[in-house]
């Protein structure tokens, strides 16, 4: 198969672009430790462009891709001690049919939760930025807040569910005619 | 009568999952759910996406979004820091573009260690100062060349061809760059090095400031430490000037791994990740002491043979019964023996954070204590018929974490740990973290604490606690044996380690 062109390669860049904050998410449900989906995807960005040359622009780019961030899921499941694994086979499985469909939407519910973030209080758009910038532990943020882990993991909880649906409800505004 | 609620049970699961590894049985407790629970297969879906959108807004790495100028980067034409330009935070997105932009020109570079959309509305602001610049020093860029001493620089590249600067974070860390070098300023607690050399200092304040490279993330837990990238191979080095780093490694094809690094320790890693090389001492460098009690049986004296030499003493109305142990020798305290190392009690018990494993046979009562020798200042670490306990007194107030476990059986040794960290506790018991500790007794609701804590602390025990208001003294009432202490909370894989390998220490390795 020819090397593809110039403009061929910034096309498959520019689809895997819009691409990964959907694999990130799709990856994280069947790996549910964001070290471990920050790897597979890593891994799963390479492999998508060692076989550039074999996808077929016409078609969607989002199964394609989601097949490949699949097998890397599951060669990845290979390498760990089996139980260190969070999920069964079995589980992966429904799960993976699940998030392809959910998590299509990623760039566009990335731009919504700009949207719902800006809707937070400071105080935990600040907690959040400990989690997930600074990389703190539940337990480093409790330590932070004075506060027991348990609330901080309750607090963590209930704002991910306040997002998603904030999120839900934009993209849903955003859909109607 | 109660219904089964799913969603109720789902998101116990994933707040346990978010502050720590689950158990066995809660992983199997979440694939059942999921396989048998439409409704909670959609909620943990929902629950991951948000998770991993979250980790995505808010992560903190250098990346470039624009391809033409990744393949540039790659080719060692990183475009540079310009605080005043928007384009200068709308090059740093998507890390992975440099991976394949590398891949192109057969470069590795590594950026596992991070993805990010970064808002430029919430990024816009100064990380870094410019605090020093050495005499020689040449600039890769123009925009450097206009940069003046107290310059306020936001998240980009800072290149060097040649010289040394020093730029002081916000979160008080200061970073000295040799050139020729490439480095980026993330946020005020992780930088980036693609290559070149740095020397970090964190002071308190900047505990866990980090920098990435190609292939690794060194953490500085208060400390300083010299690192070096090879712009040609990609290889590093380290060597730590002093306090800990932690190094977090990510090999292609391997789980990511954990290597402590303590000072006057160096260490060399390739570029794909893999230590070549590690000078040093072998043991965990936060491994407090060791008693293994296998000292003589004439002698009174407790070896500690961590390089601390933290003795004991044993103190017993009859003479030393020593035992063979689950390790070498054991030592039989029974109703009325302890070894005290009060003596050591500063340097043993100042870490906020700890973790002590012992083994112990036929015995039913107390593990370990520290107190102020009244009944107002003290921890204790027990264990009953059917209970494992960690307990703290401060004042009038006592209160204790308690797991169940399974009746103790005679005549066999059992692990028994605990570790305690930012008023967190976690109690194992053969290797196996215990689930579902419940708070016991006095007033409930305040936060574990560490020996640290304590005011002023006089004793420190294996096998007693000293009698108070509240309860006689007490002792371990068995057999004692290879008894640790660590100034770190170590993790289930830790304890599983040494639960399989007694009489061994932590390696200095994953953990």
């Amino acid at each position: 198969m020819p090397d593809p062109t110039e403009a061929q390669n910034e096309q498959f860049v520019a689809r895997m672009t819009a691409a990964q904050p959907g694999l990130f998410a799709f990856v994280l449900t069947l790996a549910p430790h964001a070290a471990d989906a920050r790897d597979i995807l890593s891994e799963t960005n390479l492999a998508l462009w060692k076989k550039r040359s074999e996808y077929d622009s016409t078609l969607d780019f989002w199964p394609w891709a989601c097949r490949f961030a699949r097998l890397q899921v599951l060669a990845f499941r290979k390498r760990q001690q089996r139980d260190r694994l969070v999920l069964t086979d079995e589980v992966v499985s429904l799960v993976a049919a699940r998030s392809e469909t959910a998590a299509r939407a990623g760039h566009d519910s990335l731009g919504a939760l700009e949207s719902c973030l800006g809707e937070l209080e400071e105080s935990r758009v600040h907690i959040l930025r400990r989690r997930y910038t600074d990389g703190l532990s539940v337990a480093q943020i409790a330590d932070e807040f004075e506060k027991t882990a348990g609330s901080v993991a309750d607090l963590l909880y209930r704002l991910r569910l306040r997002l998603a649906s904030c999120i839900e409800r934009k993209l849903a505004t955003e859909a109607r005619p | 009568m109660s219904e089964r609620q799913p969603n109720d049970e789902l998101a116990q699961l994933l707040k346990r999952m978010d502050q720590a590894e689950l158990s066995a049985a809660e992983k199997a407790q979440l694939n059942a759910l999921l396989q048998n629970d439409a409704e909670a297969l959609d909620l943990f879906v929902r629950h991951q996406a948000i998770d991993a959108h979250l980790a995505w807004r808010f992560a903190a790495t250098p990346g470039i979004d624009d391809p033409l100028a990744a393949i540039a980067a790659a080719e060692n034409k990183t475009p540079a820091l310009d605080p005043k330009s928007s384009r200068a935070s709308s090059l740093q997105r998507h890390g992975w573009l440099l991976a394949i932009a590398a891949l192109l020109v057969g470069l590795f570079i590594g950026f596992p260690l991070g993805l990010g959309v970064q808002s430029d509305s919430t990024q816009d602001v100064a990380i870094a100062t410019l605090t020093s610049i050495g005499p020689g020093t040449k600039w890769s860029d123009p925009f450097g060349r206009a940069l003046k001493i107290g310059a306020a620089l936001e998240k980009g590249w800072i290149n060097l061809d040649a010289g040394t600067i020093e730029l002081t974070f916000s979160s008080g860390a200061t970073v000295n760059i040799d050139g020729p070098a490439s480095f980026a300023i993330d946020s005020p607690l992780r930088g980036f090095l693609n290559y070149g050399a740095v020397r970090v200092h964190a002071p308190e304040s900047a505990r866990d400031f980090a920098v990435g490279t190609a292939s690794m993330e060194v953490v500085d837990l208060g400390t300083e430490f010299d690192l070096s990238v090879s712009q040609q191979s990609g290889a590093a080095e380290i060597n730590v000037v002093d306090g800990l780093v932690d190094l977090y490694l990510s090999s292609a094809g391997r789980a990511n791994r954990i290597q402590s690094l303590s000072a006057g320790e160096s260490a060399a890693i390739d570029s794909s990740g893999e230590i070549t090389s590690i000078q040093g001492g072998a043991a965990d460098p936060r491994l407090l002491a060791h008693w293994r009690l296998d000292d003589s049986a004439d002698s009174t004296n407790v070896v500690d043979s961590s390089p601390h030499q933290f003795d004991g003493k044993l103190n017993m109305s009859t003479s030393r019964r020593s035992r063979p142990g689950k390790a070498g020798q054991a030592l039989e305290l029974g109703a009325d023996g302890f070894v005290d190392f009060s003596e050591h009690l500063s340097a043993l018990t100042g870490a906020s954070a700890f973790t002590l494993t012992a083994w112990v046979r036929n015995a039913d009562d107390i593990v370990f204590s520290v107190s102020d020798g009244t009944a107002q200042q003290r921890i204790q670490f027990e264990l009953e018929e059917n209970w494992l306990y960690y307990g703290w007194q401060q004042g009038d107030r006592f209160d204790r974490i308690s797991a169940s476990v399974a009746p103790w059986q005679p005549d066999r040794w059992h692990q028994v740990a605990v570790s305690v960290s930012g008023g967190s506790v976690t109690l194992y018991r053969d290797g196996r973290a215990l689930i579902e500790p419940k708070r016991m007794g006095g007033v409930i609701n305040t936060r574990a604490i560490a020996p640290i804590q304590l005011q002023n602390p006089t004793s420190a025990y294996l096998g007693r606690v000293p009698s108070n208001h509240a309860q006689a003294e007490q002792f371990l009432g068995g057999e004692l044996d290879d008894v640790q202490l660590y100034g770190r909370a170590l993790d289930e894989v830790a304890i599983r380690y040494l639960f399989e390998h007694p009489g061994e220490t932590l390696p200095h390795g994953p953990n």
